[in-house]
């Protein structure tokens, strides 16, 4: 018979605590939160875009098009790596881990009700990650936003949320989709602030357009600001092969 | 430093040399990650690594026909010697047995030449009955037999002929000019850029003298 959990549940552990040596850090509140946000944003399968990365106190992920970062507040904890897996985990809790033990290959997250969630990691590899954060110093430059809403966030996708890949430009007044096979166009007015034309792949483009809420188009790579920090999506070359503005208004 | 594009570590529509020459042509080249002579130096890696190949390979054969040659002369001493011993003892070693290559081919040839009127007469009928036989517009183009099969090949003309496209050689000297075009149209694209060629060098063998 099934049984349904009321709010008034309380843990009680089954088994003896779990003991792991290794050094004891707390966990800021938003941490758990950071770690499911950028989850989403990771490349599956990659050797090291597979992960979320913490560097230097704030949390990362990163593709070869679109990294993001979180800002989780202070935070003690050394640089490591955490899988997609572990923060969808974390994220099933119905409240967030207050510490975590890292031990030699090992991290042991505890809550304060006795909790707590064992993760192996001695098959995952370490190291990685340090050109992502040097990425923001080398790259950032966010000056003047274009503010997005709701509105302008919906309109973008109900026009180019489409199968496959492609690409989207910005001419400053129009926003325009072009498919794959370079034989359709989708235009919608957009203003941005960028002057020339600006071409991005469609997918990470889309995958920012979710969460940012300032966009400086005129900065390359293109930098944006979300509700909980900041991230940067890289231009493609325009080429010769630029699109008409003539395509199908729809 | 220069501002990424395309990719923040890598070119997301490959780092091939045709992948770079096809960006170049298009136009949507990008000298972070592209060389313009990525095709030119890949050509020649390749042909040095073809040519290297056929050199080990005749090495080794020379190598095998030395080892063949030293056997052959030692055995011709081991006949030399089984012969002088017959002279003094009148012993035949087994080596001084012959192998009879030419009279073995010959006897082969006469147990052949018993069969090869029958064989022609099977080629001559399978011929005319297969040619009796055919449809309009199909052919026998030719005729063989071996001991236990006879082989005959029928072609037709196509019905609708192959469009007239133009020489592999024609192909090339257009897409030359093509790639000529465009190595002039940026070369200052790819001058002054920050990243140095990634040039792939071919290693000589240790093994191959010059």
């Amino acid at each position: 018979m099934l049984q349904s959990w009321g709010t008034d549940f309380t843990y009680e552990q089954p088994v003896h605590p779990i003991k792991v040596d290794g050094q004891q850090f707390a966990l800021p509140p938003d941490f758990v939160q950071g770690l499911n946000f950028l989850r989403y944003f990771t490349v599956s399968k990659h050797h090291w875009m597979q992960w979320v990365h913490l560097l230097d106190g704030r949390l990362y992920a990163a593709s070869n098009s679109l990294i993001v970062e979180y800002e989780i507040g202070p935070c003690e904890l050394e640089n490591t790596i955490f899988s997609p897996k572990v923060c969808c985990i974390l994220a099933g809790f119905a409240t967030p881990p207050e510490g975590v033990v890292i031990g030699n290959g090992t991290l042991l997250f505890t809550w304060a009700d006795g909790q707590e969630l064992f993760v192996d990691r001695s098959r995952e590899p370490v190291g990685y990650g340090g050109e992502i954060a040097g990425m923001f110093k080398r790259h950032w430059t966010f000056g003047v936003g274009t503010s997005i809403d709701d509105e302008a966030r919906k309109s973008l996708h109900s026009a180019f949320d489409a199968r496959g890949s492609g690409d989207v430009f910005f001419d400053g007044q129009t926003a325009l989709c072009r498919n794959g096979a370079r034989t359709s166009e989708t235009l919608r007015p957009f203003t941005a602030n960028t002057e020339g034309l600006i071409r991005f792949d469609r997918k990470p483009f889309l995958a920012m357009l979710k969460v940012a809420t300032e966009i400086d188009f005129a900065a390359s790579p293109l930098c944006f600001l979300h509700a909980h920090g900041r991230g940067m999506l890289v231009r493609r070359t325009v080429g010769r092969d630029v699109p008409t503005f003539g395509g199908d208004n729809g | 430093m220069a501002e990424p594009l395309d990719g923040f570590f890598f070119h997301p529509d490959g780092a091939s040399p045709e992948a770079q020459l096809s960006r170049l042509l298009a136009g949507e080249h990008n000298p972070q990650f592209d060389s313009p002579f990525s095709t030119t130096i890949d050509e020649v890696n390749d042909e040095i690594k073809a040519a290297e190949a056929e050199r080990s390979k005749l090495l080794a054969r020379l190598v095998a026909l030395r080892e063949k040659l030293l056997s052959l002369r030692t055995h011709k001493q081991q006949v030399t010697q089984a012969v002088e011993r017959f002279e003094k003892t009148g012993e035949i070693d087994p080596v001084l047995i012959p192998a009879c290559n030419a009279l073995t081919a010959k006897e082969q040839a006469a147990l052949r030449k018993d069969d090869e009127p029958i064989r022609q007469t099977e080629i001559k009928n399978a011929k005319e009955t297969l040619t009796a036989s055919l449809p309009d517009g199909w052919d026998v183009t030719e005729t063989t037999a071996d001991d236990e099969f006879v082989y005959v090949t029928v072609k037709r003309r196509r019905e609708v002929v192959a469009a007239e496209r133009p020489s592999r050689e024609t192909t090339r000297e257009g897409i030359v000019e093509k790639v000529k075009q465009a190595f002039e149209a940026y070369r200052r694209d790819f001058l002054n850029r920050r990243q140095s060629l990634r040039l792939v060098t071919v290693t000589a063998s240790p093994r191959a003298s010059p």
